[in-house]
This record gives C-alpha cells, structure tokens and sequence, in this order.
C-alpha cells in the first residue's frame, strides 16, 4: 500500500522532481545545524560584508558570519516553524470545517458567515494580531500564523464535505445502514482528502512566506534564533552592494514553496485511486490537420447521387499503453434523402464515426479515410468541415441540455452561423422563424429571444434541429437525438426529424442502440461492432432477415411491447465485446468470443463485407453466402 | 398480503408560489413476492416516491405499512424498520458506490452494518452474494472505476442483498445498459426474486420493460397514479387516454410501421397543473378534440390506489383496445 503511494508519488516528472527537491531540503534541516553551525557563528571582524566568492558562497554579513552557513543552519529552524503553523491551521482548520459540514442547515449557515467574516481579513494581518496578542517567540509565530490559516482552510473543508455529503453514494449508504463512524472517515474524508493535502502542501508553503514575513518585520522569531526571514532582513539593508546576502534565503525560500506545490499536486493525485493508475494521454500527431489542407479535388460525377462517400475510416489514439482504434476502416455511402442508420452497443465505435465524418473528433484522434467525399468534394473530414461546404452537414447531439449554449438568446445562436456566412440581419431572423415554425416550436418569433433553460429537453433537441437547418444542409448527423428523451417527446423529435427529411431532401444519418428506432426510421442499417460495420442492408432485411449472429443476438435481446411476463425471456449475448486498444481482440473474427457458430476459419482470418442473400455481411458462415462483394 | 404498502403519500419541493408537489396523494401497495410496475414521463413523480419510501426525500403519508408493521407518520422506529427490510437501486450504479472503497469493501460494510444484527439467515460472505449476481468473485478488489456498467449494477443488486431486504426498489436500473446487458440484469433480478422471495417495485419510463417484468403497473402523470391495474390489463386493455398515449409512442420493432404521434405537446410546468383532469390540455380524446367534454376541465378525476385496478379519467373506456398483433419475426 505504501510502497504503491510512493511509487505514484515518483511516476510523474513533476512529483519526482517536487519530491528529490523536498527531500534535499528536509536533509538540509536535518544535517545543517550539524555541519555549518561552527561557520554559521565564526564572527570575523575583517571579513564585514564581503561579497560572493569561492569562501562565502553568499558573501558575509555585518558581523563577518558566512551567510551561506547561517542559510543552511536556518533550514530546520525555518522548515519547523513553516510545517508547525500549517498542522496547527490544517487541524483547526479541517475539523471545524468538517464538523460545521456535518452541523443542522440553521447552525451551519451561522457558523458559514462567521467563517466568511474573518476570510475577509488578510491572513498576515490575523498572523500580527495574534503575534501581538501572545507576544513574540518561536511556538507563539507558530500558533498565530496556525490561527490566521485556519478559516480559508475551513470553509474549502466544509465545502468539499458538504458537497460530498449530498452524492448519492453517500445517501445510498445511510439509506443501507452503514454507521456514521464508518461514513465519517470512509466516505466524507476519503473522497475528500485530495484537495485537503494539496492545500496542506500549499498551506506549508504559506506558511513559509508567512513566517519569513513576520521575522522580516522583525516580530517572528527573535535573535539570537534565527530563520530565513530574519536572514533576509539582515541582507536587505545592502541589497544593493552585496545582493547575495539577501537573495540566497530568498531563493531558499522559493525552492522550498515550489517543491511543496509539486509534491502537494503529486500527492493528492497518488492518494485517489482512479488517478494514480491512470497514465497520461500524449496527443497524437494531428494527421487530420496535415490532410485539412490538401487541394480540394474536381467533382467527381460518378458519385452524383452520393451526399457522403466515405472509404476505409479508421480512427485511432496513441496512448503510452499503445495504440486505441474504436473505429477499425468502414465505408459509409449515404445516398441523397436516404435515412441510414447506425446500429450498435455502446464501445462500438458508432459515436466515433459520427464525430469522425462531422469533423469533430478529439483533436488527439488519427481520423484517417482512403476516400472521403461529401457532396462531391474530396478531402479529409475535418478539412471539409473547415470549408463551407462543411456547413452543409448538421450535427444534433445526444443531450440537449449541453449543445446550447446557456448564455446567448436562442435567435443569436441560431443566426450566428449564417450570418457570418454573409446573410442580413433580417432575412437570417426571418429564416429562424421559419425553421422553428418547421420543428413546430410554437410561437417562433418569440422563442428566439428566450434563453435554452426557458425550453424543455424535447423543445431543446427541436431547436437544435432547427439549428442544423439554418444552413440548408445536405446530411444531418443525429446521435442518439432521443435517448435522453421521454417516449412521447421522442416520438415528436422523430416526426420532426422525418418531415425535415422528407421536406428539404436532407440525407439522415442516425446512430442509436434502439433497433426499434431505427426500424421505424431508416431506409438502409448498418450495424456496428468493435468498430466495423458487420451487417449492411435494407432495414426490412436486416431486422426482419438478420445474417449475422451479432445482429441476431442484438434483436433477439430486445424487449418489445409484445413481450408479456409470460413470454420468452429475451436472449442475452453471453461474454464482452473486444475492447478499442485491442488487449482482449482475437486474431480473426472480432465476434469470435461471443459467436455461436464459429469455425476454424473465423479464429484465423477476418472477415469482410461481402455479398450475402441481401444486403452485406461480415461472417464467414452466414446462412446464404454467394461471393465476396 | 403486501410487503410494502402507503397511503397518502405526498412530496412536496419549495414553498410558496415555487412550491411543486412532486408526488400528490399516491396510495401503492407491492403483492409480497410480486413486482409492481411504476411507469410514466420524466418528472411524473415516480422516482420521488421511490426516494420518499426509503427515507431520501422528505415525505408525508397517512399509513406505511412495512412487513406487517404499521406506521402513521416519519418516527426513528419506521425508518428504522424501512432501512431493515426495503432497499434502493438507483439508475446510475457509477454513482452508488464509494469511489474510494473496493466493491468488496462496499459490501462488506452493509454486512458489517448494525441494522443487519437483527437479520434472520445466515449472513452472506461478500463473495457469496457477488456469485448470487453472476459475478467472479475477483470484482471484490476492483474499484467501481474499472467495472461496466452492467457488472457494476450487478455489484449494486448484491449490496443491496447484503442487507437481506424482502423490498427491492429498482429505479431506471436498465435504462443506462445496452439491451443485451439489459435483458441479462432483468433475467437476473426474476431469478433472484424467485429465489429470495423478493418484491419488487420497478420504476421504469420503458413501459416494454415494464410489462416484461411486472405482475401490477401503475401509470403516473404529473404526480398522480392515473391508471393502475395487472400489467396486461394496464398495458394492452389501457384504459386511461394516457396510458394509451405512452404505449402508442413506443416504437416498435417492425420495419415500415407508421410513426405514431399520439400527443403532440409536452408536459405541463408542475408548479402549475393544470386545473380539472391534469392531462385535459394534451388528451387525445379531451375537450381539445371533444369540446362537449367540459367536464375534464372543471373536475378533477382524482388519483387512485394500485390495488384499485381502475383509471382516472371520466371517459376511461372499459378494455377498448389490443396491441395489434405483430407480425415481427426476430430469430432467436
């Protein structure tokens, strides 16, 4: 356990090199006493002042001490006082805060204000009052500048644990009669100890500046002891003639803060468990962009009725674990007016090409395409988007409540695009009222001064097609338009859709994992799995005519209407689907695993699309095969 | 005999003109080994009650009746004889558990947990309830993180068994899973129920779910139970406009089939229904279309108990329709 924590602690650049620095200084504080304390009091009447040399590191002071000496010596006393006034703080601090978190509504919001009252004081202010409250020494410096933290500290704690104590999991818990002594520590601190160690780092690091601040005004430590502050007061007076004097403590003291913060972040991120396995995600070379700015290529007049050709996407991420691909090489050909749609589990890869073909995959994925054309221009996805033909193709989300920006009127969201295209104030509002009138949004003109909180989810997902529309466009990508939908508004979202496709000749591309949605729908289905399409064809083919086991695994695990208590229970795909970085993908057919009718063949080689007894299957055994496509 | 019953239940959010009543008077009793249904849009009220039974949303009642005890109002006794016998489910398993505890340690704190002294049986292992939901028993050192969503909903049904329950309350549970992970949580939670003598309350807004697994279903609309009855009654003989609406729009698995758009609008603001019948502004057969119907606007249909088998509505026709039959042929 521990030896993992520290592990954590030293994977990352950043917390090694924290760590090293830390330790370097705490070894200082330990042996420094030691080794210089005879240099660090060697009073030496002809040496006042001296500036920097091979001798004096950093020079001498006005009794002729070595100052590089006297720095070293003050590590401990500096370190002390710094990590003494922080535990004091973070003690305070954190109970209170966590003991207010706890407290009936009424008495914590009485607790809360007087907690925010005395934020409003500057912490250095607090640390002078109470220093002169106890008058000055060492445990007094600590305990006043203890003091001074602890109310930032504790209002951060009462948050977090507030914030904590109202997640499910934790109501879940009460409700299955786990005892607060358990929830206490287990649930509120644990979750909670993350943000609290890394202020507790950077509470050191404060503190540090605090303390040296406070012997800077000469009220913090007292001579004969000495600290970092005190040295720097010493230098300050001849910062000019000798700087080093005063620079030396100083860097001491940055070195010191900054390998706190780094140690604080690396903590924090060793102590969470879904964090400290975690590896860091390096952004691919953005192969994307380098296509983008290819030479659009002659249309190409064999493809007329093609709105999107694609051949061969595959999208792909370098992660240090290796290589990921959700989307493995599909061909995509969406006709002009036809609704296709994209049928598969989550994990299959089916948001992936929608992003991918939309131009908006994530900027460290490696979209690449044999051929990519839409509307018979050439290039790669994102190149096009960037162009204006890429206006043309309308992109409507899963969840409504995050496509919409919260801030901006409905009319300006909706305007903004083609206006920028060149069309007038007025005819772009005239256009927006027409197109909310087309998703029958009632009183359009009204609507577009509202904001999209005034609109409800089904209303949102309408004037987000509305949006699409606004430019005209030649394919709308839906993904998942009505899965966070309720039956009835998601039978409206689809009407709408429909109408729209049927009225303006937009082709429609709609991913689902409902295979009801799409059979009432589309005209063509492709059918996704571990990110390549294994059944392509008429919808009535495929849903009432399936050919491959995974398309009839997926419709034999629908439950319909029509299933009764009584009736069969539906089938359940036994074992996973391989997942996108390949750890668990066989070498053949990646249904393998799960398919009930595996040969030898499926385990050695893949199998393509090829021309079964209608439409396209990617199985070698399938029922009525006749020849490779 | 019912393992769960109340009457009277009413939650109510805000005060004031904000004030929503987010459940208005629901009276519900679960058969005891039996599942009850709860289905309706969001914002019906249906997963509030499941949040006021167990005790996380701050309702009223007139009666509970929990395993034969009786209670008239929220008292430390009624909570506590909830916390013995109902547990909770939630939609979303990823955030039901500690993201710092394994699951096994999850798990191990129920069984650990001074309520569960007074359990009749022989208390489980961690490992024993972990096989009871087809899970290998290595999902006890794995961290809620590095489980799917359906292995992680199973390790939520087994903490839930941990505290013995003769009540489950399932919310949305599948509604986050892919349907073959679905239809594997659902034979699971009949296999279970059999075994353990389980009642079961199932929310859902997937009525095809719903009447898969439930023997009772009740329909709830902007806070009220507005038609309940034996799922098969409920759900193919509807008799309540709105029952009818909700099945009409789920679309069915049949290539071809006409898009059916039995409501055109959407739900009412609950801080403000509607007066009279609640559903009268978005009824197919309402004063919309029959403005000699003025009677749903003036009188309220009321709200009615699950054991009453009845439908809130002054026109509730007596079993007007089927499902038409479907020719849908899925291969197996």
């Amino acid at each position: 356990m521990r030896n993992k924590y520290l592990h954590a602690l030293f994977r990352t650049p950043s917390g090694a090199v924290g760590s090293l620095t830390l330790l370097l200084i705490i070894a200082l504080a330990v042996v420094g006493p030691l080794l210089w304390h005879d240099a660090a009091q060697a009073e030496n009447v002809t040496n006042l002042n001296l500036g920097v040399s091979r001798d004096h590191l950093f020079g001498t002071d006005g009794l002729g001490r070595d100052v590089f000496a006297r720095t070293m010596v003050a590590t401990r006393l500096s370190l002390l006082l710094a990590v003494g006034a922080a535990v004091v703080g973070a003690i305070l601090g954190y109970v209170v805060g966590i003991v207010i978190a706890v407290l009936p509504a009424q008495l914590r919001r009485v607790c809360l204000a007087a907690v925010d009252v005395s934020l409003s004081f500057p912490v250095i202010l607090l640390a002078i009052v109470f220093v002169a409250m106890f008058g000055g020494g060492t445990t007094s410096t600590i305990v006043a500048i203890g003091i001074a933290f602890a109310p930032p500290l504790a209002r951060l704690s009462s948050n977090l644990a507030l914030a904590e104590s109202r997640k499910e999991y934790f109501r879940i818990a009460r409700t299955l009669g786990v005892p607060t002594r358990t929830l206490l520590p287990r649930y509120l601190l644990a979750n909670i100890a993350e943000p609290l160690l890394l202020t507790f780092f950077y509470a050191i690091g404060s503190a540090l500046v605090a303390v040296s601040a406070l012997s800077f005004l000469g009220i913090g430590v007292q001579p004969p002891s000495y600290d970092w502050g005190v040295l720097l007061v010493n230098g300050f007076t001849l910062l000019y003639v000798q700087p080093a004097a005063a620079l030396g403590p100083a860097a001491m003291i940055v070195v010191t803060g900054i390998g706190l913060a780094l140690v604080g972040e690396a903590s924090a991120r060793a102590a969470n468990p879904r964090l400290a396995g975690a590896r860091r995600r390096t952004a691919g070379d953005d192969a994307q962009n380098a296509q983008a700015a290819a030479e659009p290529t002659p249309d190409d007049p064999t493809s007329d009725d093609l709105v999107l050709d694609v051949r061969d996407l595959r999208v792909a991420f370098d992660t240090p674990a290796g290589e990921v691909v959700p989307v493995r090489g599909i061909d995509l050909r969406i006709r002009k007016g036809e609704v296709l749609g994209l049928v598969g589990e989550s994990g299959s890869g089916k948001s992936m090409t929608a992003l991918a073909i939309a131009g908006l995959a994530p900027a460290n994925a490696r979209v690449t395409t044999e051929r990519c054309r839409f509307l018979g221009h050439a290039g790669t996805p994102a190149g096009l988007r960037s162009r204006r033909i890429g206006q043309r193709l309308a992109m409507v989300f899963q969840d409504p409540a995050t496509s919409l920006n919260p801030a901006m009127r409905l009319g300006t969201q909706m305007t903004e695009a083609v206006r920028a295209g060149g069309v007038g104030r007025r005819e772009a509002v005239e256009r927006a009222v027409e197109r909310l009138t087309d998703v029958r949004i009632p009183a359009p003109a009204s609507r577009l001064r509202d904001f999209a909180n005034q609109l409800s989810g089904g209303q949102r997902q309408r004037v987000m097609i509305a949006m699409g529309l606004m430019t005209e466009p030649a394919l709308i990508v839906a993904d998942e338009p009505t899965t966070a939908l309720d039956v009835t508004v998601q039978a409206q979202v689809l009407s709408v859709l429909r109408d729209v496709n049927v009225r303006s000749g937009a082709s429609v591309l709609l991913i689902s994992h409902d295979m009801s949605v799409i059979a009432q729908m589309c005209s063509k289905v492709a059918v996704m799995y571990a990110g390549a399409i294994v059944e392509y064809g008429d919808t009535a083919d495929v849903v009432h005519r399936p050919q491959h086991p995974y398309t009839r695994a997926l419709l034999a695990s629908v439950i319909t209407l029509d299933h009764s208590a009584e009736s069969e229970a539906p089938a359940e795909p036994g074992g996973v689907a391989p997942s996108a970085d390949g750890r668990n993908r066989p070498g053949g057919c990646s249904y393998l695993a799960r398919c009930p009718i595996a040969s030898e063949r499926c385990a050695d080689e893949i199998p393509p699309l090829m021309q079964g007894a209608a439409g396209e299957v990617a199985c070698w055994n399938m029922a009525d095969k006749e020849q490779l496509v | 005999m019912t393992a769960l019953e109340v009457t009277d239940l009413r939650v109510q959010y805000g005060r004031g003109a904000r004030a929503v009543r987010a459940v208005d008077g629901v009276s519900l009793a679960v058969p005891s080994g039996g599942t009850l249904g709860l289905v309706g849009e969001s914002g019906s009220g249906k997963s509030t009650v499941a949040r006021a039974l167990v005790g996380l949303a701050h309702g009223s009642f007139q009666r509970l009746v929990v395993a034969d005890a009786e209670f008239s109002s929220w008292s430390r006794p009624a909570e506590a004889r909830v916390r013995r016998h109902v547990q909770f489910i939630t939609q979303d398993p990823s955030s039901a558990f500690n993201p710092r505890s394994t699951i096994g340690a999850s798990i191990a704190e129920v069984l650990a947990s001074p309520v569960r002294e007074s359990a009749s049986g022989t208390a489980r292992t961690p490992a024993e309830l972990l096989e009871l939901v087809a899970l290998d028993t290595g999902v006890a050192r794995r961290y809620p993180h590095e489980l799917s969503g359906g292995q992680l909903q199973r390790a939520s049904i087994a903490r839930a068994l941990a505290a013995r329950p003769s009540v489950l309350i399932a919310d949305e549970i599948t509604s986050a899973l892919d349907v073959g992970v679905q239809a594997g949580i659902l034979r699971l939670l009949g296999d279970l129920q059999k075994e353990l003598a389980l009642s079961i309350v199932f929310i859902s807004h997937n009525l095809a779910v719903t009447r898969h697994i439930s023997d009772q279903v009740a329909v709830m609309y902007l806070g009220r139970i507005v038609e309940a009855g034996d799922s098969e009654e409920v759900l193919v003989q509807s008799r309540h406009p709105y029952t009818r609406a909700l099945v009409d729009s789920v679309p069915r698995l049949k290539v071809g089939a006409p898009l059916r758009l039995p409501i055109q609008s959407e739900p009412p603001d609950p801080r403000r229904p509607p007066a009279g019948c609640r559903f009268h502004p978005r009824c197919p057969v309402g004063p919309q279309t029959n403005p000699e119907r003025t009677d749903c606007i003036e009188h309220d249909p009321g709200t009615i108990a699950t054991s009453a088998s009845d439908a809130a509505c002054h026109y509730a026709s007596q079993a007007t329709r089927t499902i038409a039959a479907q020719d849908t042929t899925v291969p197996g």
